[in-house]
């Protein structure tokens, strides 16, 4: 059992998961590996199970926040000192993994976030993801006095304060966690990093955030935020 | 209001009660549900049997136009059992999330188990046979 665990979440992604597993192994960091099929119709679970990888599987489709919930919920059985966030879609630089996995070894944060805004690399998006993204940054700036450049960053390593906190039921949602779960954790006094990291364009399959689904997206996240700032004031007052 | 609409409503209200005692008995509601329905059963018959009832309640309230109330009561009744099924439905997902993590962990932990204690099973056998 190593000291941390790379959680790779993973629905439909049989074009990609192997090679992303091939690649992290091929960083030769000292870290378990498990990935979460989350429901999978393809042969996703197949694929890891051929890279001799821990394999967790949902019987069907939770979202990308429930199965994060679910390496949670493993990492606390095993007891692990940290674990980090990875997507199985091949967008994170496995290059990346040592960095952030140094940071959590200092074990002065909680929450690790993996920034494609710090200068490392050039990373591009669409208009309206942009707007979206510099809004979140806004509000967290406003309800945290914190600034945060990559608030929606799926790269992130996490103490195990943190992902102990996660794996409760209710303290994180089923689908995206983002901005709303940040603005909780920092107004919580957890202790939140950024570095700079490396992103890669997709070659296959769809992004989940492409389309007109950011406007959706935008308004989930704003009710979120509402919903974590008002059980916060109730909670001081009750 | 006219003998053959007061018939045609509690005609009405009877197959409602009917269908929801039928749905009782054949465990595809709850009792806890079925009340909710059986209650606007009871609102039916009682305005099918006393309709002046709502001209009342509009003149009370100071409704110009009576059948309105009953479309406005209606729909705020519907408003409310809609609202008390998406927080039933929100309930049962969060129920089915829980049960689908607990469910794919356990799994996985007792093919881990099973595969460690095969692994053992072949080594004391290994051991059995070259201490023979």
């Amino acid at each position: 059992l190593s000291k941390g665990l790379i959680i790779i979440p993973a629905y439909n992604e049989e074009n990609n998961i192997g090679r992303v597993i091939r690649e992290i192994k091929s960083k030769n960091v000292d870290v378990d590996i498990v990935v979460i099929d989350d429901g999978s119709t393809d042969r996703t679970r197949e694929m890891v199970q051929n890279e001799k990888v821990d394999v967790i599987s949902h019987v069907h489709n939770l979202g990308y926040g429930a199965a994060l919930q679910t390496g949670f919920r493993y990492s606390v059985k095993r007891g692990y000192k940290f674990v980090v966030q990875f997507d199985g879609d091949g967008q994170h630089d496995p290059d990346d993994i040592l960095p952030m996995v140094e940071e959590l070894e200092r074990a002065d944060s909680d929450i690790v976030i993996g920034s494609r805004f710090l200068g490392k690399g050039s990373f591009k998006m669409g208009i309206l993801k942009q707007i979206v993204v510099n809004f979140m940054k806004l509000i967290i700036k406003i309800s945290t006095g914190t600034k945060i450049t990559d608030p929606t960053s799926g790269f992130k390593g996490l103490s195990k304060r943190t992902y102990n906190y996660y794996s409760l039921k209710e303290n994180f949602p089923h689908d995206y966690p983002d901005a709303d779960i940040l603005i909780q954790m920092l107004r919580l006094k957890y202790r939140v990093r950024e570095i700079p990291v490396n992103i890669r364009y997709r070659t296959q399959g769809k992004s989940m955030h492409s389309g007109l689904k950011p406007i959706v997206y935008l308004l989930k996240i704003l009710l979120s935020i509402m919903v974590v700032l008002l059980r916060e004031r109730l909670i001081k007052e009750g | 209001m006219q003998v053959t609409l007061r018939v045609f409503i509690f005609v009405l209200g009877t197959i409602f009660t009917l269908t929801v005692v039928r749905l009782l008995i054949k465990k595809s509601i709850s009792e806890r549900n079925s009340l909710l329905w059986l209650l606007g059963t009871a609102v039916i018959f009682i305005l099918s049997i006393y309709p002046k009832i709502i001209d009342k309640i509009a003149y009370a309230i100071g409704v110009e136009y009576p059948p309105t109330l009953l479309f406005l009561l209606g729909i705020i009744i519907l408003l409310f059992i809609t609202l008390f099924h998406s927080i039933q439905i929100s309930i049962l997902n969060s129920q089915v999330k829980e049960l689908t993590q607990y469910i794919a962990i356990n799994n996985f932990l007792a093919k881990e188990f099973l595969e460690t204690r095969d692994a053992i099973s072949n080594a004391c056998a290994e051991v059995n046979k070259d201490g023979k």
